[in-house]
């Protein structure tokens, strides 16, 4: 066995007995590696002072129980930068609901946010969206439902909340949803929206 | 080369509601006593690298009978003045007890000082 990964499970057996030194060993090992390479992995996405505040949670949550580490299944290193990246993740998909959940009745539709393109945005680019879909669509309802198309969201319900048809048969619901989707996408595409938040991204 | 301290502030933020770490007594006591951070560096007799590194390290209570072990362990690991850091934690938690109103007695000799838990309606004094 390589001395290295020696050490790491010395390290683990410390932490999982509590040794006083192997917190501060933990972040003196890892921390600092962890965040080089995240702040590459996802660079424009998280900003320097979010990266280091979901790692160092990340490692103190591991601190807590260091128990699920399985030494067997691999290295400490790659079991610690697996568990940042879901925090980071989370983070992020936290970040852009909140983002986008705003207080404003028009943002109150908003169901969840799968497009990896809005996880992008901040206040002033989601205000230039909806002045963007405010030109391209003419009544509020479509402005609504465009938000939600552009936003990837996926629900039935969301849109059906839109239009005012939850009442009806799930069925045909479903089918009234499709035929607006298609309607609004047509017109984006049209208009030039993959451009348009291209311009967004690279700005 | 690694280089924790760039992250010191944010790291340090998370220690301060923590009492299972030394981060957690070293930053209560700058507020007790209204010290800068680099007037603790001096206090403990260490740099600032290894600053970070004796906050890291977690600790039994300064109040238990293990914390001497703890102290001794930090001190093997990190160059300081082990006999400050003995003293700043154990100050940082007789204060807080006593804030709590459940300290009523001090015994102290050279090197230690224990706390006793309050006994319902009564206060008893211990001398040397």
């Amino acid at each position: 066995m390589q001395k290295e990964n020696l050490n790491e499970l010395e390290l683990f057996q410390n932490l999982v007995n509590r040794d006083e030194i192997a917190s501060s060993q933990l972040f003196d090992w890892y921390y600092d590696d962890l965040f080089q390479y995240f702040q590459s992995a996802f660079k424009g996405r998280i900003s320097e002072d979010e990266l280091r505040d979901v790692i160092a949670d990340s490692f103190f949550k591991f601190i807590g129980q260091p128990e699920k580490f399985k030494p067997a299944k691999g290295s400490l290193r790659k079991y610690l930068e697996g568990d940042v990246r879901g925090d980071i993740k989370n983070f992020l998909e936290k970040k852009s609901i909140n983002l986008v959940e705003l207080d404003d009745e028009f943002r109150n539709s908003i169901g969840r946010v799968d497009s990896p393109e809005i996880l992008f945005l901040n206040n002033e680019t989601i205000s230039q969206v909806e002045r963007k879909l405010s030109e391209l669509f003419e009544t509020e309802q479509d402005q609504k439902i465009a938000w939600n198309v552009v936003c990837h969201i996926r629900d039935t319900e969301v849109y059906s909340e839109v239009l005012g048809i939850h009442n009806l048969p799930e069925a045909e619901q479903k089918k009234e949803v499709k035929r607006h989707k298609d309607r609004i996408k047509k017109q984006l595409e049209r208009n030039g929206w993959k451009d348009f938040l291209k311009q967004l991204r690279d700005a | 080369m690694p280089n924790l301290n760039s992250h010191r502030n944010t790291i340090l933020k998370k220690l301060k509601d923590n009492p299972s770490f030394v981060g957690y007594y070293l930053q209560k006591y700058c507020d007790l006593e209204d010290l800068k951070y680099t007037e603790i560096i001096d206090l403990l007799a260490c740099n600032e690298d290894d600053y970070l590194k004796i906050a890291l390290c977690q600790t039994a209570s300064p109040l238990s009978p293990e914390f001497a072990q703890s102290i001794d362990k930090i001190s093997r690991y990190v160059s300081l003045n082990d006999f400050s850091l003995s003293q700043i934690m154990k100050k940082v938690a007789i204060t807080e007890k006593q804030r709590s109103g459940k300290i009523i007695a001090i015994r102290s000799n050279k090197n230690l000082m224990a706390a006793r838990e309050k006994e319902d309606n009564s206060e008893k004094e211990d001398n040397e």
